[in-house]
């Protein structure tokens, strides 16, 4: 068989054997000095709060299936499959560009034969694969406009120039075929077919037309590989990177502050004060706008968009004066967190429930940002909305979100004969009941329908009475981390001196901080939620659900209990128990739950756009369930309210707890 | 420091907020305090911004001063929270003998001391709602009074303030009166801050001065060995059928809306009583002997005072008699 191979740099005069490696200087030069602004940029930040550098093998297997193979990303389509052909048929390029390199500069010969046929085949079929993945990027974002797709420069130049690179190769190849006709043309087989096109032209020009396809073909490559660090691409370093430094926390929880008590300020008021990890997460982010895709306060009207506060910092702490002097709000404009460039009205608007952060396929973490910033304007200005000021001060004096104080505390339980915990041992669960269930009125039959239930179930537990205080997870989550580790040590000191081992409650906000948070203040506890032991209890025969409920039920997963904790099987399994009932899975649920707009706050907030709840509410309703089971008193309410304010429907299905439910059976 | 630099004293009280079952002790004639939660007096909180915003537009220091047993601190570590510069702390067991009077006279010895140009006061607190001890503090103090401010102007290089004074259903009055003054401030005067992260970290590190108010066993400062105020009997408020009035249907808009601005229906039965200070005072007197209110034989004025003894005690207006 006849030698196959091709003679590299043919028909390019000498200066085309020199002039690359020039280029190539000025390309790691300005790569280089782009990649150190960035890290100079990120060094700016503040130390993180927690190791980013533990457990090295799940991080290498992270950035392994996360980052290089690429595994979250494809969970969407056509976002996926397109970023995938992208990112396949680039890499495959930019190898088959170096094993060029590497035959044309280390003198060895490697492209001859078989070997160069399938090398050919494989250059062809990716080049194919990256113009019509560039094709489909760019007829999504402006012709389908899909919501979060954005049309800006920023996002269109970088597929124009890949797909500038791709096509003057292929261009290059057909010249070259058109001129030569080599006898591997076939297996070129892209190149091959636009060749004809220049029969007719004199072979001079075609020579002169190559060598210009030639060096533009060059210089976007160049330009290409130059704006990696500078633009958008500079997530195609950073986030492989932001991947293997992933938080390893439950989803729902916030960094701890270990030098919170030496500190005399908090939360990001200015670019610095964000860690360096938040600052990379600006990077890594890909502007894919699956966030704001997920996001309940995009979705109702309001202005927030994760992706959009992401695009946000990143531009503003392109310039430092901005940092320094970015003043208030000009006439007519809309508040602004002075230098940061993010509006306060969308820092308010967040429910932190952690859609966006589960969902980015870089690991960005958004809800860490927006509680930064939410800290500064609490703790830092002492400028925010004053719905919250009067929840912060009930909480300072009584201790409790709705100022009744601890002397009503145990209202809910009277009649119930329930034993307070006092000295050691003498109880196996501590029922920590949450301000909800102790106050709220309608949560007050939630509270009263677990105790009957364990003491239906015959385990010793006991409640802490008026010394239980709240958790402090609103006031964690609106940035006033004082008030929250004020409660929070209190609580620790009280659990501690009971010797309380084990908790039970029916509050996932409560549980997310017992469990995930206290531990950063010292406080080590077993937590469960009610649905975990309510569910122990049915197995073990601790409680029997003997009537039968024939009722259609759909369970709305509350965030603090599904998506940040992983809590989704038990709730359910506990509803499949009780006979008769049928379960009705909700079109969003499991991690793709929607928020129920009472989170991060939310509750004691003015709403702007319509309104959350409803919209979950209206969701839950086109299933036409019998009841909206929950597992959170917050998701409870908020829904129930929901249900009745959503217009136009006709028979309203009850919002229950799921202590309620199981009740019922028993 | 500014020319029109203001020294600005402010006096505050920790007060109980009742959250829980209202019950009244037999004994005492008094409110339970098992369920009470401790915080300051809110018009109290008012008159700390105030003086924080005159600190801010003129200069000059902020101090705070509270009579109160040891929890009282809390009150005062808020404060130094919000921004003042200096917390002194009258440590005096709670007792319910304590009477504006009393507090007053211990307070205007503690003020003698120091340097102000200005005392700010909270007009009433919010516990037992008495509204005197601003008031008295003025009068042992001989300096002018102006109570329920909603609005101060602060005019320093001239020694003098026009101040907005809050008469209810919307009107005010506005007076001006010369500087060093007593003000005592509504809490419809403005919107307090929110302690910052620095404000609490400044507030845990200060010092408060403590004073140690009475010896063990020495009586609380009275007038001829009585207590100024005593609780003979406590009644629950008497339940009238509240009539709700309605403008009259056949009347023109304009009509119905003059009405209800001047008053509509709700306008109380009684007299007014106008003139100086002392025709007001008689008037008052003379209302509450008619009405049977007060033991004729406590009301013959100018007594001396055991304390704070400036030589004059508070006028008959809203004395101690």
């Amino acid at each position: 068989m006849k030698s196959v191979g091709r003679e590299i740099l043919w028909n390019l005069p000498h200066p085309a054997t020199v002039a690359p490696y020039l280029l190539l200087g000025v390309l790691l030069l300005a790569f280089a000095m782009g990649i150190r602004a960035r890290v100079r940029f990120y060094r700016r930040g503040r130390p993180e709060g927690e190791n980013r550098l533990d457990r090295l093998r799940e991080r290498a297997g992270d950035l392994f299936r996360i980052g290089i193979c690429q595994r979250r990303v494809l969970e969407k389509t056509p976002g996926g499959p397109i970023h995938l052909a992208l990112y396949g048929s680039f890499i495959a390029l930019f190898s088959v560009t170096c094993l060029v390199a590497v035959e044309h500069d280390l003198g060895v010969k490697l492209l001859d034969g078989d070997f160069y046929i399938a090398f050919k085949l494989f250059a062809e079929t990716s080049g194919i694969f990256l113009v019509g993945g560039v094709g489909i990027a760019l007829a999504r974002r402006c012709i389908l406009r899909p919501a979060g797709a954005s049309r800006e420069w920023g996002d269109l130049l970088p597929l124009l120039l890949l797909g500038s690179v791709t096509l003057t190769g292929f261009l290059v190849e057909a010249l070259r075929i058109a001129v030569t006709h080599p006898a591997a043309a076939p297996y070129s087989y892209a190149a091959n077919a636009v060749a004809p096109l220049f029969a007719g032209v004199p072979v001079p020009d075609l020579l002169r037309l190559h060598r210009g396809v030639w060096w533009g073909h060059l210089l976007v490559a160049f330009v290409f590989l130059m704006s990696i660090p500078y633009g958008k691409m500079a997530h195609a370093l950073a986030s492989p990177a932001n991947i293997f430094l992933r938080s390893y926390r439950p989803a729902g929880t916030l960094q701890p502050i270990p030098d919170f008590d030496a500190r005399e300020t908090i939360g990001a008021g200015a670019i610095e004060a964000f860690s360096w990890k938040q600052l990379l997460d600006l990077d890594a982010c890909a502007r894919c706008g699956r966030c704001e895709e997920v996001c309940p306060a995009h979705a109702t009207g309001k202005t927030l968009s994760p992706q959009k506060m992401i695009r946000d910092l990143r531009s503003e702490s392109g310039s430092r004066e901005a940092n320094r002097l970015g003043g208030g709000a000009g006439e007519g404009e809309e508040p602004e967190i002075e230098g940061l460039g993010v509006r306060t009205a969308d820092v308010w608007a967040c429910t932190t429930c952690g859609h966006c952060v589960t969902s980015c396929p870089m690991m960005v973490e958004h809800v860490e940002k927006v509680v930064d910033m939410r800290r500064h304007l609490v703790l830092g200005k002492s400028d925010f909305p004053p719905e919250l000021e009067q929840m912060f001060r009930k909480l300072e004096v009584c201790s409790d979100p709705w100022g009744f104080g601890p002397a009503r505390r145990t209202e809910w339980a009277a009649g119930l004969d329930l034993k307070e915990v006092g000295r050691k041992g003498s109880v196996d669960f501590v029922y920590w009941v949450g301000c909800a269930g102790a106050y709220e009125e309608r949560c007050r039959n939630v509270a009263v329908s677990l105790a009957r239930i364990l003491k239906k179930s015959g385990i010793r537990f006991g409640i802490l009475g008026p010394r239980e205080l709240c958790c402090g997870d609103f006031a964690r989550r609106t940035g006033n981390e004082y008030l929250f580790r004020r409660l929070a040590k209190k609580n620790i000191a009280v659990l501690e001196e009971y010797g309380v081992g084990k908790i039970v409650t029916p509050c996932p906000h409560c549980y997310n901080s017992l469990r995930n948070e206290y531990p950063a203040l010292g406080g080590r506890f077993e937590v469960l939620h009610h649905s975990e032991l309510i569910l122990d209890l049915m197995e073990s025969g601790g409680i029997r659900p003997r009537n039968a409920l024939e009722k259609t039920i759909s369970y709305h997963d509350p965030c603090y209990l599904g998506r940040a904790n992983g809590i989704f099987d038990p709730p359910r399994r506990v509803l499949s128990k009780i006979p008769g009932v049928r379960l009705a899975e909700a079109r969003r649920s499991r991690e793709n739950s929607f928020c129920c707009g009472a989170g991060g706050g939310c509750l004691w907030l003015p709403e702007q756009g319509s309104r959350i709840n409803e919209r979950r509410s209206s969701e839950l309703m086109d299933l036409e369930p019998d009841i909206v089971a929950t597992a959170c008193p917050h998701c409870m309410y908020m829904l129930e309210d929901g249900m009745v304010s959503a217009k136009g429907r006709g028979r309203i299905p009850e919002s229950l707890d799921l202590a309620e439910i199981v009740l019922r059976s028993m | 420091m500014r020319g029109d630099a203001m020294k600005v004293i402010v006096c505050v009280k920790q007060v109980p907020i009742l959250t829980a079952r209202a019950a009244i002790d037999p004994a005492t004639n008094r409110l339970l305090p098992v369920d009470w939660i401790y915080t300051l007096n809110p018009h109290d909180e008012a008159a700390v911004e105030e003086s924080l915003r005159i600190r801010e537009e003129h200069g000059g220091k902020v101090t705070v001063l509270t009579l109160g047993p040891a929890r009282a601190e809390e009150a005062l570590r808020w404060c130094l929270a919000m921004g003042v510069d200096e917390a002194i702390h009258v440590v005096e067991e709670a007792s319910p003998d304590w009477s504006p009077f009393a507090v007053s006279s211990v307070l205007a010895d503690v003020i003698r001391g120091l340097e102000y140009d200005l005392l700010l006061f909270g007009k009433v607190a919010i516990d037992d709602g008495m509204g005197q001890t601003g008031t008295f503090v003025a009068e042992w103090m001989d300096l002018p009074v102006v109570t329920g401010v909603v609005r101060v102007e602060l005019h320093p290089g001239e020694r003098r303030a026009v101040l907005h004074r809050s008469l209810g259903k919307g009107d005010r009055e506005v007076v001006e009166c010369p500087l060093p003054a007593v003000f005592t401030m509504d809490m419809q005067a403005n919107r307090p801050r929110y302690p910052t992260l620095g404000g609490r970290r400044t507030a845990e590190r200060r010092e408060i001065r403590t004073i140690h108010g009475r010896k063990e066993g020495e009586a609380l400062p009275c007038r001829d060995g009585i207590p100024a105020v005593e609780i003979l009997r406590r009644t629950p408020p008497k339940i009238r059928p509240k009539k709700i009035l309605a403008p009259d249907e056949n009347e023109s808009a304009a009509g119905r809306m003059q009405w209800i601005l001047s008053g509509g229906g709700t306008r109380k039965a009684g007299g007014r009583i106008t003139g100086d200070a002392g025709r007001l005072a008689e008037g008052i007197v003379a209302f509450l002997v008619e009405k049977n209110f007060l033991p004729t034989a406590r009301t013959d004025p100018g007594g001396s005072c055991t304390r704070g003894n400036s030589g004059r005690t508070p006028s008959g207006t809203c004395g101690p008699g």
